[in-house]
């Protein structure tokens, strides 16, 4: 017995103590690799979050300037001051979307009509003559970084087609908050992160748009996006404020740590830590399932953001919407509704864009932009799904959008409707329920270019109209008509306050649990 | 989602043909959008025969692939569509741009 042999306890002890020292290094390099990689693209997927809401917030500045720009240049009736306040009067003001719009004829030295303040880009008559030839080179939108006027702006311009005389340009501009950094926070989807909005592809203070944080540029867990405006982009930054993957996973190489030297220990120790591991994994499992739940909880958001916040009061007539998003999948889906008050008439509409997803939100937020200015310009539902088909047309990005438009004559107790690709309305009128029967023309946002039909109905009094979007009544696998024939019995009969009866007809249909988004839009006369 | 049939797409060149089977939602029109790729980059005067006697079920997204192809200048033909879907087609209000054959 020199010294120690093969098989003796002190070999053994050193062996164990080598072999626990390699796996405790190991598992605890690995779980910091983890946390690491789960953390930088928790991040990158908030930027891309944050990118989709900017990118279905670019639609809202781009389509009502180019609406405007297209309608007055055409021979719908109507000078191009008139244009500017049917299309963009309701979203000029000092707290509304823009501050200043104006529409011009590209070189004249005065604009042909004006809304809300003077623009203060007209200060500079040489910067605003090249901003617009800037704008007719491009053919679409064109964002510039405004400093004449006292408060720093954004400028759009949008140059239609050159017509006799010179092309015209709408312009608006955009006030920036006078401290562009410590903007609040409105979104709490997003309440975990810092962010930064700049003009352009660089992280340029003297480009900063706003920020939730007071010191820049941000550092740290950083990642960032680019969302197109125009000719120009936005760069989003952000970073994390704590640990977006929760508290346990920044813990875990501790644990790791901790467990690993537990095994020099000896067996006794291996099977705590067994038991410490399978706790650790199941409570990565809830944490995942809360993950999970945000994501979503994020992308309904997103969507709700783009339906009206508030529906309209309209005398005459009680209006209840809702809108509900499916069960499956992360993604975003692109139901949408809007009432719209137009003198003593009621504009309804009702869409559905194909597929999910990012791309899908953006061009539902397109057509609903589009549907809205064309809306407060057009009388008749066919002339507006018209319209509107030709300013998307070929927009789609390989989705469609179905929709439904209706204009209520309040006091002459009649509905007109028109249908692009989608469901008829339900009219439900003295315990009777029928779809209207409307001539339904192509979908809008692909190639193809359509005229649109409609039918006007008579509506009598306490009647309701109901339009809706096919996650109501759809199921996988059974044909349409079974779907439609049991949405209509469902609301034949039905009496009682107009939120509990589109509450019941949602339950008795869905159960509770719509694979596919759904949206209603009910509309009930007085008696 | 139990007895869901395997989805399948078989693609002619001459003429333009698209054989599919089972049923195309979201999660296959990936498949089905690449498998047709290489029958919409030319010559768009000629049809496109979408045949989906196989087809089980076909919601909006697949719509879209069709129409998709008639955005290129394909005159799009469907050949052996079961009830539901003439129904979904004729719905959607596409029956004066899609040919729907027995």
């Amino acid at each position: 017995m020199h010294g120690p042999t093969r098989g003796s306890p002190a070999a053994v002890a050193a062996a164990v103590a080598a072999v626990g020292a390699v796996i405790t290094i190991v598992l605890t390099w690995a779980t910091v690799a983890a946390y690491d990689q789960n953390e930088d693209s928790l991040v990158a997927e908030r930027v891309d979050q944050g990118a989709a809401v900017l990118m279905a917030a670019v639609p809202s500045i781009d389509l009502p300037l180019a609406a405007t720009a297209r309608l007055a240049e055409g021979s719908l009736g109507g000078s191009p001051e008139e244009v500017l306040q049917a299309t963009l009067g309701s979203q000029v003001g000092p707290d509304l979307r823009f501050q200043s719009a104006s529409i011009w004829r590209a070189g004249d030295p005065a604009p042909l009509g004006e809304l809300g303040a003077p623009a203060a880009l007209a200060g500079d008559p040489d910067q605003l003559q090249a901003f617009f030839t800037r704008a007719v080179a491009d053919g679409g939108l064109v964002v510039r970084f405004e400093t004449n006027g006292d408060v720093p702006r954004l400028g759009y311009a949008y140059a239609g087609a050159d017509t006799p005389g010179g092309p015209l340009v709408v312009y608006a501009e955009q006030e920036l908050p006078g401290d562009r950094t410590d903007v609040p926070r409105t979104d709490d989807a997003f309440a975990e992160v810092d962010y930064a909005i700049y003009l352009g592809t660089e992280r340029d203070p003297d480009l900063l748009l706003a920020a939730s944080a007071a010191h820049l540029p941000l550092r740290g867990r950083v990642a960032e996006a680019s969302v197109p405006i125009g000719d120009e982009n936005l760069l989003l930054v952000m970073r994390s404020r704590g640990d977006l993957g929760g508290t346990l996973l920044p813990r875990l190489p501790w644990v790791s740590a901790l467990s690993g030297t537990a095994i020099t220990l000896g067996a006794a120790v291996l099977s705590h830590r067994l038991q410490r591991r399978r706790r650790a994994a199941e409570a990565l499992a809830t944490e995942n399932a809360h993950l999970y739940a945000a994501q979503r909880q994020a992308s309904v958001e997103l969507q709700q953001s783009l339906l009206p916040g508030q529906l309209p009061t309209v005398a005459g007539v009680e209006i209840v919407a809702r809108y509900s998003a499916g069960v499956a999948g992360t993604e975003v889906g692109g139901d949408w509704y809007d009432a719209l008050p137009q003198g003593d008439r009621l504009v309804a509409v009702v869409g559905d864009v194909s597929g999910r997803g990012l791309a899908a939100v953006s061009v539902m937020a397109s057509v609903r932009h589009v549907t809205r200015a064309l809306a407060a310009h057009e009388d008749e539902p066919a002339q507006v799904l018209t319209k509107v088909a030709e300013v998307v047309q070929g927009e789609g990005q390989g989705h469609f959008v179905t929709l439904a438009c209706g204009a209520l004559d309040i006091a002459g107790h009649r509905l007109t409707v028109a249908a692009a690709g989608h469901p008829p309305p339900l009219l439900v009128a003295d315990g009777e329920a029928s779809f209207v029967e409307v001539p339904v023309g192509p979908p809008v946002g692909s190639a193809l270019a359509a005229t649109y039909g409609a039918v006007t109905v008579p509506v009598p009094p306490g009647a309701t109209v109901l339009f809706f979007t096919d996650g109501l009544f759809e199921r996988r696998g059974e044909p349409i008509d079974v779907g439609l024939e049991r949405l209509r019995s469902s609301a034949a009969g039905r009496t009682g306050p107009l939120g509990s009866v589109v509450d019941g007809i949602v339950e008795d249909l869905t159960h509770g649990e719509a694979a596919d988004d759904l949206a209603v839009l009910a509309i009930r006369w007085a008696q | 989602m139990t007895d869901r049939a395997p989805f399948s797409v078989m693609v002619d060149l001459v003429p333009r043909t698209v054989r599919v089977q089972g049923e195309i939602d979201i999660s296959t029109t990936g498949e089905l959008v690449d498998a047709i790729a290489p029958l919409l980059t030319d010559a768009p005067d000629e049809p496109v025969v979408f045949d989906v006697s196989g087809v089980t079920f076909m919601d909006s997204s697949g719509l879209a692939v069709l129409l998709d192809a008639t955005a290129r200048g394909h005159h799009v033909v469907v050949r052996g569509a079961s009830p539901l879907i003439r129904r979904v087609i004729e719905a959607t209000g596409l029956t004066g741009v899609i040919s729907v054959e027995p």
